[in-house]
């Protein structure tokens, strides 16, 4: 290769570079980051209304201090994709939803069905899988247009707010896993519930009901601001909403998946019933054993936990004891029962097979799982389900007998 | 052998140079007649004022005339004295006359009354002249056709000091200087066997700078020793300034930005490289010495790497090929992750930088051209400036350009922490000639990254490999042992193996594989 010959194939690429141009190149300030997207059902010819969290970047440079750290922006039209599209009439920037990990669904919305939400989400390469869809009593929009109090951009707040509270699990029921389960044998899947609560202003009332000396509630009032709150778990059921699970009914379904990990539990003390003592609880494992010999379906479940004290406000309890540590297991293993017996009801009552069993009739005998397969949601519900759980107290926490009482 | 040989390399040693036609061709033989010779050299040496020529008469009748010749600063003075002078002087039993018997009286000279240590004869005219030139001093005698060259080759030298550019926190201090024998000399003072061996080669029209091949007999390989000599050979130029003018002449490939012969000014490095079978050029008037033939790799793995216990070798080399790879990579990847691949960063972090790029008037790719020409720059003054205003500018350029230019919204606060962060990196490359070529090599990528994305990077770095591959230094792979492959070598490529595991043959050859395949 001699030099003529070099500068000729320098010049080919520098003019293959120089001439195509790049198509695809996007400064990063001329997009708009979208951190949390959200659809509502409105009225009119065009029903999807579709709410983008954007957050505005310059609020991080502090050059603005009173400037918004993000913005909502609407766009609305006859499908998902076209509203989409519309948000370049309001938005100076492209929108990018790359970055995006919270999608939010009003309940109008989940109940009409959300399976082109879904499949619109699903043929979009920018879409993540692992965000979280959610279902909110309230709409979309208003969600999105809720401040978080220590995370700037509130979708990633919220996005936090999840991980931490159902950690590990939460990382099991992003999109990619409420769609694989939606299409998997059971046809029922878990998104998350969320509320928006004036939590100040509840709690500054209760405050002042049980006779708390307040001052300057005024100025107080002036803080009062709605807060986004986390509360269980909401159903689909074949791409339908099919209803809530409260805090309470959803630590009772995480023992039927396996994933209840150090929620508490309380037991009365046995001489007063305004008294406890508290537990909290690792979940071991988890059995389901099924037997469809006849109708109706029955399932047993195993389930096995250790036990951390965590409170103990009964003076005549004491782990030390051998007998009243087999006493408090064994009224551990009814509390937990119950919790299970509580959630079950909940989720037979709306027939959606959020608990997996149809994965393990299926693996019992696919074979007559074809038979049992047409209106499985009705067997299920009818399914007799036995609980067995055994709990084992294994540490009183950091201290041993505790305060003398 | 002619494998080894590409056209464009015969091309290039075949430059002549502008005197060897103008040079008239040598009377040679010198004459009987001591006037007739002086004459003669006094021409030669006309107008040149160092020239001393001194009349000595002898003998115990004082019966013997001679001439001595010397350049005055080139020779010992001391030695000239106490070694010639006063020999000949203050002696009064030399009865032989040249003219009876030239013979016997060389011998004479030689054997007794010479007290010098080197003592040479010479029968041209052409030697005298050469002798005078590189510092020896010349008895011309009245009646003989042989002139004595007495061997007082001296005059200020710099002293034995510390490696300016390949210091080292453990291991030995001292660094080649600019005289050729010290050089030789210091690493004669590791090695001290008689398979060390130094052959001389002397070139260029002017500066007839001497050349020295060390190699260790038997471990070396005869190919690449052979292939040596046969460049060497055929080199015809003027002056020879540096041992950068022999690589330059030498190499396998011009039209590369890799340098494919190493040079060090450590003699322990030197040493190191004999024994694993390399061989080392001498070349005088300069304090850096070449190491043929050199594989990529070489060129980072710094001496330190064996003077610190194997852990630390192995952590910081770890350390080191990590930065190398950066200052390669960081801000090609930085502009086309930014401008193509926005879902590759975690979202607060695509905030930020979303925030810093605020406002900022420029494309990514012209913002990291901006700056990465203003460090470059920066590096080249500071080179430049003398040692006390360099500091200064170097703190003016960063500070106030850096500080001013963010303040200003005309680049980005990441831009700035990602040239920074280049900057440091590039420093990591033990040696500074790749350094060169891994600094320049950022900018082509630079623009690939802003055309074509992580694909453009991609097939740059292809495009990289693949030249990498087709070099060769003296017949020898460039990338090996990595293509071709060597297990034994991976012990000292990436990690640092202790060093009693390493056995002898790998740390002898370990570029060995292929240089047999070569031929």
């Amino acid at each position: 290769m001699f030099p003529g010959k070099a500068i000729r194939i320098s010049l080919v690429f520098l003019c293959l570079f120089t001439t195509s141009g790049c198509w695809d190149r996007q400064e990063v300030d001329k997009l708009a980051i979208v951190t949390g997207l959200g659809i509502d059902l409105i009225s009119g010819p065009e029903p999807y209304l579709i709410t983008a969290q954007v957050v505005s970047p310059a609020s991080q440079t502090n050059i603005q201090e009173s400037s918004k750290p993000f913005v909502t922006t609407l766009a609305h039209g006859k499908t998902i994709s076209e509203a989409i599209h519309n948000f370049s009439k309001e938005s100076p920037r492209k929108m990018f939803f790359a970055h995006n990990n919270i999608v939010v669904m009003s309940e109008k919305l989940a109940r009409s069905g959300i399976q082109d939400f879904l499949d619109f989400l699903d043929r979009s390469p920018q879409f993540r899988r692992n965000a979280w869809l959610i279902v909110t009593p309230r709409t979309a929009k208003e969600v999105l247009q809720t401040q978080c109090d220590i995370q700037k951009y509130a979708a990633i707040g919220l996005k936090e707010m999840i991980y931490e509270r159902y950690h590990p699990f939460s990382n099991k029921m992003q999109r990619k896993d409420t769609m694989s389960r939606l299409e998997g044998l059971s046809s029922a899947a878990l998104a998350l519930k969320i509320d928006i609560k004036n939590t100040d202003r509840i709690e500054q009332q209760k405050l002042e009901e049980a006779g708390n000396p307040v001052h300057n509630s005024s100025q107080q009032a002036s803080q009062e601001k709605d807060q986004l709150q986390i509360s269980g778990f909401s159903i689909l059921n074949k791409y339908k909403f099919a209803g809530y699970l409260n805090d309470f009914e959803t630590q009772g379904l995480l023992w039927f998946l396996g994933q209840h990990k150090g929620y508490p539990i309380r037991l009365p003390c046995p001489t007063s019933e305004q008294k406890y003592v508290v537990f909290l609880l690792n979940q071991k494992s988890k059995h389901f054993k099924p037997v469809m010999d006849q109708e109706p379906l029955q399932m047993i479940v195993k389930v096995s936990n250790n036990a951390t004290m965590a409170e103990n406000n009964c003076s005549e309890l004491s782990l030390f004891n051998a007998k009243d540590k087999e006493n408090l297991e064994k009224k551990l293993n009814e509390a937990v029962k119950q919790q299970m017996m509580v959630s079950l009801e909940k989720v037979q009552r709306s027939e959606s097979d959020v608990l997996h069993f149809a994965d393990a009739f299926y693996r019992k005998n696919p074979a007559q799982w074809k038979k049992i397969r047409d209106g499985y949601g009705k067997k299920f519900s009818e399914t007799k389900v036995t609980i067995t759980v055994k709990s084992e107290i294994r540490l009183s926490g950091m201290t041993s007998e505790g305060l003398k009482r | 052998m002619t494998l080894f040989y590409r056209k464009r390399n015969k091309r290039k040693l075949h430059q002549t140079s502008l005197v060897s036609s103008t040079l008239p061709s040598e009377p040679n033989n010198l004459g009987t007649s001591l006037s007739d010779n002086i004459t003669h050299l006094k021409n030669k040496f006309k107008n040149c004022s160092e020239v001393v020529f001194r009349d000595i008469t002898f003998g115990t009748e004082q019966q013997n005339q001679a001439q001595m010749i010397w350049m005055d600063g080139l020779v010992e003075r001391e030695q000239l004295e106490n070694e010639i002078l006063n020999s000949l002087i203050q002696r009064s039993d030399i009865k032989l006359h040249p003219e009876s018997d030239p013979k016997s009286f060389l011998e004479d000279m030689k054997t007794r009354v010479l007290k010098a240590t080197q003592v040479k004869e010479l029968l041209t005219m052409s030697d005298v002249v050469e002798g005078i030139l590189t510092g020896d001093t010349i008895l011309v005698f009245d009646q003989t056709p042989i002139a004595l060259s007495i061997s007082t080759k001296g005059g200020p030298v710099r002293a034995i000091s510390e490696p300016q550019t390949e210091a080292v926190v453990r291991g030995p201090r001292q660094g080649f200087t600019e005289s050729l024998r010290t050089n030789t000399t210091l690493v004669r003072r590791i090695i001290k066997t008689t398979d060390l061996k130094t052959e001389i080669f002397t070139i260029g029209k002017f500066t007839k700078t001497a050349v020295v091949v060390a190699y260790i007999d038997g471990i070396a390989s005869l190919d690449v020793l052979e292939e040596v000599r046969e460049r060497l050979s055929q080199i015809e130029v003027d002056t020879i300034l540096d041992s950068a003018y022999i690589e330059e002449l030498i190499e396998d490939h011009s039209y590369t930005l890799f340098p494919q012969i190493a040079h060090t000014e450590r003699p322990d490095k030197a040493a190191a490289e004999l024994a694993e079978g390399k061989v080392i050029l001498f070349v005088d008037g300069s304090p850096f010495v070449l190491i043929v033939p050199t594989t990529f790799f070489r060129f980072f793995q710094s001496s330190e790497d064996y003077y610190e216990r194997f852990p630390m070798a192995f952590a910081v080399r770890s350390i080191r090929f990590l930065f190398i790879v950066i200052a390669l990579l960081l801000p090609s990847v930085y502009i086309a992750v930014i401008t193509y691949h926005h879902e590759m960063l975690p979202a607060q972090l695509l905030i930020s930088i979303a925030g810093s790029h605020e406002g900022v008037p420029f494309p990514t790719l012209l913002e990291a051209l901006l700056m990465e020409i203003t460090f470059e720059a920066l590096r080249e003054a500071g080179i430049r400036l003398p040692k006390q205003v360099g500091q200064a500018v170097s703190i003016v350029g960063a500070l106030v350009i850096g500080e001013a230019a963010v303040q200003a919204g005309i680049v980005s606060t990441a831009m700035v922490i990602v040239v920074a962060l280049t900057a440091i990196a590039s420093f990591t490359i033990p040696a500074f000639n790749v350094g060169i070529s891994i600094r320049i090599l950022r900018f082509p990528l630079m623009i690939l990254g802003a055309v074509l994305g992580l694909y453009g990077i991609m097939l740059g770095l292809l495009a990289l490999l693949v030249h990498l591959c087709s070099l060769r230094s003296f017949g020898v792979p460039y990338f090996a042992p990595l293509a071709p492959f060597r297990w034994r070598s991976m012990k000292d490529l990436f990690v640092r193996a202790p060093i009693w595991s390493m056995n002898r043959a790998s740390l002898r050859k370990p570029d060995e594989g292929s240089q047999r395949g070569a031929n």
